[in-house]
């Protein structure tokens, strides 16, 4: 039966449509209620009733369409996670104060090199709400066809820097009116892509015949070592850390087996292994945060110094003497320590609590979220944050190994803040369309593991 | 009988909630299952069920899923732990009011 193109059914959907703002609801709205029209004049032209009398019953039946139309709406307006946005904006909010406080009273080494990171902070902070709020009105679904080329350019462009070697900035991609930290932010894009990579139907970790080891792990190998390799050349120990983990968690999350990621464990572990035949000095400046005092002088000099800063700092901080000069970094990655430091225990304990309330919350979002594809995404930037956080905040307390890893939103650094509103837009545009049906081209996937 | 507006709108969720807890079923059997149940006392304007079914989707109380190995795709609806949960509770909270108007009106009936 056809009745789609009947005149009165035909008028009836658009009328319900017309009052239904958000478009993506818009498809499944129509299917389901043209299905429930169909049935009903089925049952009618069974009982003897001619088409056409049929179908004006049936669309009598099922009350005034302008009004199902503003009921449906009321349902599908896209709620926009608000939580999210204040959360991140208290966290730019505090780099910002911070920021301006170094820059002010002159506490950075180089301060000529660095001057106006205020306000260079101020106009990445700004394109990254325009950026984020774009992405936010972006239907996701559409990249996710995309995944493959995705990860392709971003192991290309990533290959092509380092090959070029480092320039002014280390190892960035000089667009000409600005540098981009390539190396940095490629772990965003090459998880986003993997999102889409591990949720597309063909995709099986559990692919019938072959030993769960085998297949598709072999593809799962090449996909993890091919941008590790170049991580690992830079060497960029904070991508490695991000990606790996990131990896690990999109494994899991997808219906990966515990086999499986053992093995697959095994190429970051091989990595790391690489990393430090090959950079053997960086091994004990990795591992002096364990014992600072051992030598004092070189490898634990910078952990001595943090962790008197932080000791020194007292529940409401220091003020923003130059005392802190004895520290490097102060407006990137240990940016947490200054503040500490200057504003207090109190300041850096609330920072944690954002941090940690920003973390739950986008777990929350992912929970909530049908798609596979988009929950996947969601569950890739979360990780990514949360590698961030936890890894920044304890290496700004001498608990960790110092790393190039900023605090997200926090931290001077254009590519990053900007790449860390578009994970925030993403996530929003996800939560956006939780209501809408899976009905793209790709059919809800069976037998995986529901994750969290 | 015929039943007021208010009565209808107040009570459609927990039945909603109570039919799918017996099976999964897309709106039009819904429609159907409520009719026969009720002896046709609850005969909604069909359109109506389809905003409360994806409000209790958004709500989390029900899912759905298409099924298109019939003569047509139809969109089926399940319920879910939480779905469960809140159907409980609206059926405590249902036969205390019940029972309450039912002393009530009786008290009221022994008065006279």
């Amino acid at each position: 039966m056809a009745l789609e193109r009947e005149r009165g059914v035909e008028e009836f959907l658009n009328t319900v449509c017309a009052g239904v703002r958000f478009q993506d609801a818009h498809q499944e709205i129509r299917r389901e209620i043209l299905s429930h029209i169909e049935e009903k004049v089925e049952e009618l032209t069974a009982r003897g009733l001619d088409e056409r009398d049929a179908v004006k019953q049936a669309l009598a039946q099922m009350g005034d369409a302008s009004d199902l139309g503003k009921r449906l709406n009321e349902v599908h307006k896209p709620r926009t996670e608000w939580g999210l946005v204040l959360l991140v904006g208290a966290l730019v909010g505090f780099g910002l104060i911070a920021l301006y406080t170094i820059e002010a009273n002159g506490l950075l080494e180089y301060a000529t090199v660095f001057s106006g990171i205020f306000y260079k902070s101020l106009v990445y902070a700004g394109l990254g709400i325009a950026v984020a709020f774009a992405l936010s009105l972006f239907d996701y679904r559409k990249l996710a066809p995309l995944s493959k080329y995705l990860f392709a350019a971003t192991v290309i462009v990533v290959g092509l820097v380092c090959l070029s070697g480092p320039n002014t900035g280390g190892y960035r991609l000089d667009l000409g009116f600005v540098m981009v930290d390539v190396v940095s932010i490629a772990p965003y894009f090459l998880l986003a892509a993997l999102a889409g990579i591990f949720a597309h139907p063909d995709w099986d970790w559990l692919q019938k015949g072959d030993s769960p080891l085998f297949y598709p792990i072999l593809k799962t190998f090449v996909l993890l070592a091919v941008p590790l390799v170049l991580f690992v050349s830079v060497p960029s120990m904070a991508s490695v850390v991000m990606f790996s983990v990131g990896f690990l968690i999109l494994m899991f999350a997808s219906g990966a087996r515990w086999p499986q990621m053992a093995a697959v464990a095994v190429v970051p572990l091989l990595a790391a292994g690489v990393a430090v035949i090959s950079h053997p000095w960086h091994v004990p400046r990795l591992f002096g945060f364990l014992q600072p005092d051992r030598d004092a002088q070189g490898a634990g000099y910078l952990y001595l110094q943090i962790s008197e800063a932080v000791r020194a700092a007292g529940w409401w901080g220091q003020g923003f003497a130059p005392g802190t000069g004895f520290l490097p970094e102060i407006h990137t990655d240990l940016i947490f320590t200054y503040i500490v430091y200057s504003f207090g225990w109190l300041a850096g304990l609330l920072l944690v609590l954002l941090a940690a309330a920003l973390v739950f919350r986008m777990i929350r979002v992912a929970r909530c979220i049908k798609d596979g594809y988009g929950r996947l995404l969601v569950i890739s930037m979360v990780s990514l944050l949360f590698v961030q956080f936890l890894w920044n905040i304890l290496m700004c307390v001498g608990l960790a190994p110092l790393s190039g890893i900023g605090l997200p939103f926090v931290s001077f650094g254009g590519s990053m803040l900007v790449v860390n509103m578009l994970a925030l837009g993403l996530v929003i545009s996800v939560y956006r369309r939780k209501n809408r049906e899976v009905i793209s081209e790709w059919p809800a996937k069976k037998g995986t593991v529901p994750f969290l | 009988m015929r039943i007021s507006k208010e009565l209808l709108r107040g009570s459609t969720v927990i039945l909603v909630l109570k039919s799918l807890e017996r099976q999964p079923m897309y709106g039009y059997a819904l429609i159907k299952h409520l009719e026969a149940g009720s002896n046709g006392v609850f005969r909604l304007k069909e359109g109506t069920l389809y905003p409360i079914l994806h409000s209790l989707e958004a709500e989390g109380m029900v899912e759905s899923y298409w099924d298109s190995d019939g003569p047509r795709p139809r969109k089926y609806y399940r319920i879910t732990d939480k779905g469960r949960r809140e159907l409980q509770e609206k059926q405590a909270e249902w036969a205390a009011f019940r029972s309450a108007v039912d002393r009530v009106l009786g008290g009221a009936f022994a008065w006279r």
